[in-house]
Parts: C-alpha cells; sequence; structure tokens
C-alpha cells in the first residue's frame, strides 16, 4: 500500500517537473523569435555643436593599428602623480565650502559657537551625502585617507566609527588636515606613498577589464619648419635639423574603424572581457562579478579606465619603433614633394634627412633602454605627446 | 513516454538554435604603417548624449533608464598628400598650379575620458554595457552629422592657407589650387557603413 502511494506521488511529480521543464524550454526556443523580455536603446535629439575650429599643420606620417589588454590596475600604476596631487587640491577645496553652507543652514545662531558632538555629527551626515551622492569614488576614498592621516598624527585612539566624527571636528577647529596636506606636500614620496595606498584600496575592490583597439598617429608639426635649419652638402643631402617628431593622436573610440574598409562589420573599440566588484560589506572575499557589477561600478573608474588605455596603446606603437616610421616616411614624402616641385632636380636635391633636437634623441635613447612608460618618463615625454 | 520524446526533442532543437553564427570582426593590422596625410584644419566638437534604455516584457513597459552626458570630439580634416601625383603640379618659373586630392577626416577621436555623466539627470539601472551602445550609437550620429558641418569648404580653405604661405616660403610668388571634389560613391559607401553600424546595434 506504501509502496504504491510513493509510486504514485513520485509519478506525479515526476510529471509536474516534466510539464515546467517543457515549458521553459519551449519559452526559451519561443523566446529567440519573439523576444519576451526586450531591450533597446536610443538617442534623443541633440544638436552638434563646434565649439572650436583650429587651424594647425601636421604631417601624420606613421600610422598604428593595434589591440590591447588594458585593465583598472594597468591604469593605476601608469597614473602620474600630477593627477593625483590635483584630487588632493580639489577635494580641499570642496569640504570647507560644505561645512560653511551646512554649518549655516543647521544651526544658523549658533554659527559663531563651537559644535558639541551630536551637532557635529548632524554636520557629518550632510557632508557624508554630499560625498556619498554627488561625488566620485576617488575622491571619498581620498577623504577617508585624509581622515587616516589626521588620526595618525594627533594620536588619537578612537573607535573606528568615530572616526569620521573626529576628523570632521578637526577639520573644522584645527584645520589640521590641510596643515597636514601642505607640510607634506613638498615630498613628492608623500604623494607616491598616498597614491600607493590609494590605489590599493580601489583595487582590492573593483576589477576592470577591456579589450581595446584603436590608433596611434605620429607625424611632424609642419607650423615650425621655419625655425628649422636647412643645409644641402655636395651629394645632394638636405639636412632638415630641428625638427622633431610629435605623437599627434591615440584614440580608442566607440567604433574601431579602420583606414581601409570596409567597416560595415562594426567592430567595438572597447570591449569588456571582465568586471568584478568585491562585497566587502556583506561578504568579504567574495566577488560579484557580472550584471550587479556593472551597474554598481562608478562612471569615472570606467573613464579612467579608458584613457589610460590610450597609454597602453602608445606604448605599444612605441616599441613597434613609430617614430623610427615617421621619421623615414615624412623625409621620403618631403622628397617626392620637391621632386615634383623641381621635376629637373636643379636643386641637386637626392636625399632628406631629418635630424631631432638632441633632447630628442636622448628621451628616445631613454625609453629604448625601458620601453615601459613609468610616470616620470611619462611626464620628460609629455611634450611630445599631443593628447588632449 | 510522450512527454520524455517531446522534452528530447525540445532540448535538441534548443541546443541547435542556442549555437549562434559566428561573429564577424574587422581585421586589426598591429603594425605600423608609412603614411603621408596634411592634416590643416581641427574640429572641437560638443554633443550632448540624451541616451533612454527601455526593457519591455511583451508589450508590458518593464523600467526604462536614462544616461545624460556631455561628450566632445576632435576631427582632423586635410588632404592625403601620398594621391598627389606629378601630373597635378605645374611649375612655371615662380607660379605653381597644385590639383589637389580631395579634403578628407584624417582622424576621428572620440575621447571616452571627455565623456563628462550628469549623475543627477541620468536615473535607473545603467550597466557599463549599456554606456558602450550609447557612445557607439553617439559616435555614428557625430559622423553622420558632420555632413553638415562644412568640411569640404573649410579644409580646402585651411589647406590652401597652410599651403600658400609654405610655397611662397620656399620663393613661389603665385599659388594656384585646385581640389578634386568628394566623390559621390565615396559619401555613399560611408553612409551606407554608418548604417550598417547602427543596424548592428539594439535599436527600438
Amino acid at each position: 500500500m506504501f509502496g504504491k502511494l510513493t509510486e504514485f506521488f513520485a509519478g506525479q511529480i515526476g510529471r509536474i517537473v516534466g510539464i515546467v521543464a517543457l515549458i521553459l524550454i519551449g519559452l526559451f526556443i519561443l523566446n529567440r523569435f519573439v523576444p519576451f523580455v526586450n531591450t533597446s536603446y536610443s538617442l534623443g535629439t541633440s544638436a552638434l555643436s563646434i565649439k572650436e575650429v583650429k587651424e594647425i599643420g601636421e604631417l601624420m606620417s606613421a600610422e598604428f593599428y593595434g589591440e590591447i589588454i588594458h585593465s583598472l590596475r594597468e591604469g593605476f600604476e601608469s597614473n602620474s602623480d600630477e593627477a593625483f596631487k590635483n584630487t588632493f587640491t580639489s577635494l580641499k577645496e570642496k569640504v570647507p565650502f560644505f561645512y560653511q553652507i551646512h554649518k549655516n543652514e543647521l544651526f544658523p545662531n549658533k554659527a559663531n559657537e563651537r559644535l558639541n558632538d551630536k551637532q557635529i555629527a548632524r554636520v557629518w551626515n550632510e557632508v557624508y551625502k554630499y560625498f556619498k551622492e554627488y561625488s566620485d569614488d576617488r575622491e571619498k576614498l581620498v577623504y577617508l585617507h585624509l581622515l587616516r592621516i589626521s588620526n595618525k598624527n594627533r594620536k588619537l585612539k578612537k573607535p573606528k566609527k568615530d572616526e569620521e566624527l573626529q576628523f570632521f571636528r578637526a577639520l573644522m577647529n584645527e584645520n589640521i588636515i590641510w596643515d597636514s596636506f601642505i607640510n607634506n606636500g613638498g615630498r613628492d614620496d608623500f604623494f607616491r606613498e598616498e597614491k600607493d595606498k590609494f590605489a590599493a584600496e580601489i583595487l582590492n575592490q573593483i576589477e576592470i577589464h577591456y579589450l581595446c583597439r584603436g590608433w596611434v598617429k605620429a607625424g611632424y608639426d609642419l607650423t615650425t619648419i621655419a625655425n628649422t635649419e636647412l643645409k644641402a652638402d655636395t651629394s645632394g643631402l638636405l639636412k632638415i635639423t630641428g625638427l622633431d617628431p610629435y605623437i599627434l593622436s591615440a584614440d580608442i573610440n566607440p567604433w574601431f574603424i579602420p583606414p581601409q574598409g570596409p567597416y560595415t562589420e562594426g567592430v567595438p573599440g572597447f570591449e569588456l572581457l571582465k568586471v568584478a566588484i568585491k562585497d566587502k560589506a556583506r561578504r568579504p572575499s567574495v566577488s560579484i562579478s557580472g550584471d550587479r557589477a556593472k551597474k554598481e561600478i562608478p562612471f569615472r573608474l570606467i573613464s579612467r579606465t579608458k584613457k589610460t588605455a590610450r597609454i597602453e596603446l602608445i606604448e605599444e606603437a612605441l616599441e613597434r619603433d613609430i617614430f623610427g616610421t615617421a621619421k623615414s616616411s615624412a623625409e621620403e614624402s618631403l622628397l617626392q614633394l620637391i621632386q615634383m616641385l623641381d621635376p629637373e632636380n636643379k636643386q641637386g636635391v637626392k636625399a632628406i634627412e631629418i635630424v631631432h633636437s638632441e633632447n630628442f634623441e636622448l628621451l628616445l635613447a631613454k625609453l629604448k633602454e625601458s620601453p615601459k612608460l613609468d610616470f616620470k618618463t611619462l611626464d620628460e615625454f609629455q611634450h611630445y605627446i599631443r593628447l588632449e | 513516454m510522450k512527454i520524455r520524446n517531446a522534452l528530447f526533442c525540445l532540448t535538441l532543437a534548443g541546443i541547435l538554435l542556442g549555437c549562434s553564427p559566428s561573429d564577424p570582426r574587422g581585421l586589426i593590422v598591429s603594425k605600423v604603417q608609412a603614411s603621408a596625410k596634411l592634416a590643416t584644419v581641427e574640429y572641437v566638437l560638443n554633443k550632448y548624449i540624451f541616451g533612454l534604455k527601455k526593457k519591455k516584457f511583451l508589450f508590458v513597459k518593464l523600467s526604462d533608464a536614462n544616461f545624460i552626458a556631455q561628450s566632445e570630439a576632435r576631427v582632423k580634416v586635410g588632404i592625403d598628400l601620398s594621391k598627389l601625383k606629378p601630373q597635378d603640379v605645374e611649375v612655371n618659373g615662380k607660379s605653381i598650379k597644385l590639383k589637389l586630392p580631395p579634403v578628407e577626416i584624417l582622424n576621428f577621436s572620440y575621447p571616452p575620458d571627455k565623456f563628462e555623466m550628469d549623475t543627477v539627470l541620468s536615473n535607473g539601472k545603467i550597466k557599463i554595457e549599456d554606456i558602450e551602445i550609447f557612445s557607439r550609437l553617439a559616435e555614428v550620429e557625430i559622423r553622420r552629422d558632420l555632413h553638415f558641418v562644412d568640411i569640404e569648404e573649410t579644409g580646402q580653405e585651411k589647406t590652401r592657407l597652410f599651403l600658400s604661405t609654405l610655397f611662397k616660403n620656399m620663393g613661389f610668388e603665385e599659388v594656384l589650387f585646385e581640389f578634386e571634389p568628394i566623390s559621390l560613391d565615396e559619401a555613399k559607401y560611408f553612409q551606407e557603413s554608418l548604417n550598417s553600424l547602427r543596424e548592428s546595434l539594439p535599436l527600438p
């Protein structure tokens, strides 16, 4: 009796599971023809406005088209100290401003009095709300890091939950954070140290990896040709001295469109390979990837990863001697132009040689020794990289 | 038994339909190549992106999300000197006449770091992929709208100005120019390519 009942229920359950599976598979197949959940994208009408029209005179004589894999981590490694200094400075300008606004708003009658802990906490909450909603994560982390500096400097031994309060009190009453910032600001290693700690903090939480396709174009600024020295020798070699090459553009656009068609296949410039956020608060060491992570990654970090990808692409182009090709190609183009202007060769020019400045050659030699662009080399090379 | 057979058939159909065709990709040439392009004018262009993402279940609206950002594009215009042939240059003493190749876009730059997202007006669930799609859509629109920016005329004028100065410095007293117009076939091909890029995106 019991056996029969078990068999009956097992049969019924099996049938129900079968039917449900059948419905799900049916829906899956049908979804390919009539999508049930459909996501569409559109752009509202907006004008294309001309901000500026610049007269230039660039001879693009070498082009590099390439593909790289770039991550947020690599971006932090190649980030210049200058950018980090700027974040500190911008934060320095913002915090007292918000303090002033909220102090008067919350305590109109006590604007000139010293506040008690409860009142300070209320002001802090307002300021924190601002940083939570309107400022990017980079600023928030610098802000929290400054908080640690303040506590370290004052040798405070307070529970962690009070750190923020202590920071704010210090900020209001003694301005100690900015003193600490300014006192240490003269030292380069201060920023380097802070940047490393700050980067570690972000990189422990967020991972972004992109496959990037783009180009780097190098050549000469011909508007400066009047400043160069031209000398022809008896063998017919025309030497152009003092004309240096530049990286004229380095682009990874939303679409990668190669120079020769067809580009109808539409290859994306940026393809997301991996994105993950560690959910520290809830599950330490467990990282969330996929849809949830994609929603939570701050926009600024995406922009930043994309921006630094351009630097890596330049490194690739430099490794492949883009400046060497730019030089030989420009020499050939200028010779052809001269031969067209003087078909009977009355001037007797048989070859052209571009002689770069000493400074450029020194930097190039340095670069050949270590092909990766570190902060310092990049800063030194900045003059030869014309990126907006 | 019937259910089992039906299940088997549906699973098989699902597997077969699940195999998507291979994704065609363009060739990326990872090497440095020589070129001879003369850029004489650079446009800095502004574009606001008002992106709308709609999610529907059949005909029922599930959610809408807005992505609002300001973006900047930089376009360099000039001529390809490698298209200049010896017969295009006529020199008579101190006078020179040049038949120059058509003015063209030599570089299109749409830097992602110039995207300023409006965090106040943007709302809803926007994922990284959504931002990619909106920026691809915006690039197609900018490239399409470039036809309304007078690139050909301005490009010719600036090229003329630049080369006149250069040739006068070289000792020529009279410099005359003639430009080949942008070929209609190329313009048509460009438009078709843009349409094709647009079609590859999930539009309503």
